[in-house]
């Protein structure tokens, strides 16, 4: 008998970041970690346990920059070449590495991680990530589902509503072209509603959207069944409500799962171990230290000191992590369904790039999830549609606006360190509504040319992290300044216009830096 | 209404502030290398009449502000001796707060609790001690940090599928299909702003008797 249902949701995202002038910039190199230690370890096992014949369900959320980003010739040029410079680095660290009981097998384990991934990207996934997401889309085993197009933060941009209705009909646009299929649900981008925005996403097709859980225990009215069931919006788009439980056995880095001593340290890395010399052409060009990925230690405990990484113990302790993590769920749903008159649901968002960056072991821990459930048969993994399908009929609710951010609100994204932008946002959005109408039928191909290079400028400098970088002071000057390039960007462009007078060479290089979304007209600002 | 609510909303909320899912894996996949190559210059100003007011929290909102050239030579506005006022006040006119300034572009984070309601800023002068309003703000609708279970008359149900949807208002005591009563008509007026997007698929047969969820 099923006792209940499990909703696991991965957010999938990075922000849109490519400088074709530079060969080796840093900040690409957050898409290549992600790709290497994320998405491709998630979906060789996604591969493997299909091939075991376990039966799986999961929903991904693929923002529309990652997507972009993932697709982008130039971007995967540089990703191998990063492949084989990590390989090139495993191959020195085997060497020297030679006669230590501990750590060559280390070295080899990473060197190989390298080759195979290689392997893998240019097999099965023919050089291309999202080969892999459609493979399991098309199988109905994996529901990818859209963001904003830039992961714009909604509540704040939404002065000018035209900015949303963009920032979903781009998102639209783009899932379709990279999967073929219009998306049927939507991560907002950081969880973050404000009242109204479900009408916008009724008109684009989106049937539902996942939501922090006071958004349904604060709206109006509450949820009745807490987050345990879904509601639908007064514009019928099903909200499906953080379970905070589920979500903080894994995220908590002091309680969770992935601060077991066993499971490999994060922050011990041969990047800052190492001799200079030796390192210096693994690490930044201008000789700043980095992760190089080749990490050799286990979390040992919370001092200094820590031993050699063992990744025979640490894939084991997944299965017991796994077969905890059933068990309380199944307690869960036990409590739950007492208190409900049907079967109760739980979902379980996280961040995608939790699993493999942060706690290397994720993925094998998700996958074991996914074998003690199919194993067990007490709990049935299954997608927010799926239920929905199940059952069509849920209380109706104006969810509480809301994130998913610390507080729950909005602080995060708008404070005394990053509530400059906003008034350049609002003021950009509202000059492209303008310029837009003025221009919609004018048969110049330069004007659109510009025209449309303005709206890329707009939605790049939407996105959210770069106000959530501001607020964590991490990468600070580099969301600082890349703030500022699209506002700058988009007012040079906007003065050549005013001023009949069109830079083609500023142009081009705009187009090509930030190159995002080549199918867009400036249009769309209007007809969305 | 389900008389288990409290209790499922208390475990939904249970551990939602004890940590925080904005500690995104962003945090720890983001380093910095070298300062910028170029730094980019971006207007001070833009002169134009503007006046937003942004949510932050249940007891914090963000107002920004611009009064251009034109305007405070139209309305005779010396900032050097006279004072902007501005006020905050809900949608039905209810006067929340209210502060001044001195400064043509400024900002000001209001750090006061207004619950689960529409609000608006004004900015004004005053003349003879009466303000005048200039304009006003784009109208936000403010968080709530409560529960708010239903009456009887606020808990609805839909019912969804592929092409149409059902409302179903579990207070209804019978199910009168195909009528067209004044009860009927009166339910269906109080449904009406639940149903506007698919009023034209929303017809009296689909009006149900609901009680149980599934």
């Amino acid at each position: 008998m099923i006792k209940g249902y499990w909703v696991p949701v991965l957010h999938s995202h990075l922000p849109f970041v490519k400088h074709p002038k530079y060969e080796n910039f840093l900040e690409e190199h957050w898409l290549f970690e992600a790709i290497t230690e994320c998405y491709i370890p998630l979906l060789k096992r996604l591969k493997g346990l299909e091939d075991e014949g376990v039966d799986f369900r999961l929903t991904i959320s693929m923002t529309p920059p990652l997507a972009e980003m993932l697709d982008d010739d130039h971007l995967m040029d540089k990703y191998q070449k990063y492949l084989d410079k990590q390989i090139e680095l495993g191959n020195k660290e085997v060497e020297r590495t030679k006669g230590d009981e501990h750590f060559h097998p280390l070295a080899v384990f990473y060197r190989d991680i390298f080759i195979e991934s290689k392997e893998f990207f240019n097999g099965f996934l023919e050089g291309n990530v999202l080969t892999g997401y459609k493979y399991f889309y098309n199988k109905g085993s994996m529901e990818v589902i859209t963001c904003g197009a830039t992961h714009g933060f909604l509540p704040i941009l939404s002065v000018n509503v035209q900015a949303v209705r963009t920032q979903i009909e781009i998102a639209v646009q783009a899932h379709t072209r990279h999967f073929g299929r219009a998306p049927k649900g939507i991560w907002l981008p950081e969880c973050a509603y404000y009242d109204g925005l479900d009408e916008i996403l009724n008109e684009k097709g989106i049937k539902f959207f996942i939501v922090d859980s006071h958004a349904l225990t604060y709206g109006r009215p509450t949820s009745l069944n807490g987050v345990y069931t879904p509601t639908y919006t007064p514009s019928n788009v099903a909200a499906f409500g953080r379970d905070a439980l589920s979500s903080k056995q894994v995220w908590s880095s002091k309680e969770g799962y992935p601060g077991d001593i066993n499971y490999r340290d994060f922050y011990r890395d041969i990047g800052y171990d190492l001799d200079f010399d030796y390192i210096k052409p693994y690490i930044n060009p201008d000789g700043v230290r980095v992760f190089t990925g080749y990490k050799y230690h286990k979390i040992t405990g919370e001092t200094d000191y820590k031993e050699a990484y063992n990744p025979g113990i640490a894939k084991e302790i997944t299965k017991g992590h796994a077969a905890d993590f059933h068990f309380h769920r199944e307690k869960q749903m036990e409590h739950l369904s007492s208190l409900m008159d049907r079967t109760p649901m739980v979902v379980s968002p996280y961040d995608a790039e939790l699993f493999g960056h942060w706690w290397f072991e994720g993925p094998e821990f998700l996958c074991n999830m996914f074998r003690e459930i199919h194993k067990n048969g007490t709990l049935k993994v299954i997608t927010p549609i799926e239920y929905l399908n199940m059952y069509p009929k849920n209380q109706v609710v104006n969810p509480n606006p809301s994130s998913w951010g610390d507080k729950g609100y909005y602080d995060v994204w708008l404070n005394e360190g990053n509530a400059w932008i906003y008034r350049h946002l609002h003021e950009m959005a509202d000059i492209m509504q303008e310029y837009a109408q003025k221009h919609f039928h004018t048969n110049d191909s330069n004007l659109s040319r510009v025209l449309t290079q303005m709206l890329r400028e707009l939605l790049l400098g939407q996105s959210s992290d770069w106000a959530f970088l501001m607020t964590t002071a991490t990468a600070t000057e580099y969301s600082v300044n890349r703030t500022k390039e699209h506002i700058s960007n988009f007012n040079e462009l906007k003065g050549m216009i005013d001023y009949n007078n069109i830079d083609f060479a500023k142009l081009k290089e705009f187009e090509e830096k930030n190159s995002i979304f080549a199918f867009i007209n400036f249009k769309i600002f209007i007809t969305s | 209404m389900n008389p288990n609510t409290n209790e499922l909303v208390k475990s939904s909320m249970e551990l939602e502030n004890s940590f925080s899912s904005s500690s995104h894996v962003i945090d720890t996949l983001v380093s910095e290398g070298e300062p910028p190559a170029t730094i980019y210059s971006i207007p001070d100003r833009y002169n134009k009449d503007t006046l937003r007011v942004l949510l932050v929290n249940t007891k914090k909102y963000y107002v920004y502000w611009e009064i251009s050239d034109k305007t405070l030579e139209e309305q005779g506005l010396d900032l050097n001796k006279d004072k902007l006022y501005f006020k905050v006040s809900s949608k039905d006119g209810a006067e929340l707060f209210e502060f001044t300034s001195s400064f043509a572009l400024g900002e000001y984070f209001i750090k006061l609790q207004f619950e689960n309601m529409k609000i608006v800023v004004s900015v004004g002068k005053k003349v003879d001690d009466k303000f005048e309003e200039l304009f006003n703000s784009n109208k936000v609708h403010t968080f709530s940090s409560k529960m708010n279970l239903p009456s009887k008359e606020d808990e609805l149900w839909a019912k969804r599928n592929l092409s149409w949807t059902e409302i179903v208002r579990s207070t209804m005591k019978e199910a009168v299909l195909g009528t067209s009563s004044a009860e009927q008509v009166k339910e269906l007026e109080r449904l009406r702003h639940f149903t506007q997007m698919e009023e034209e698929k929303l017809s009296s047969s689909t009006i149900h008797k609901g009680i149980k969820n599934d």
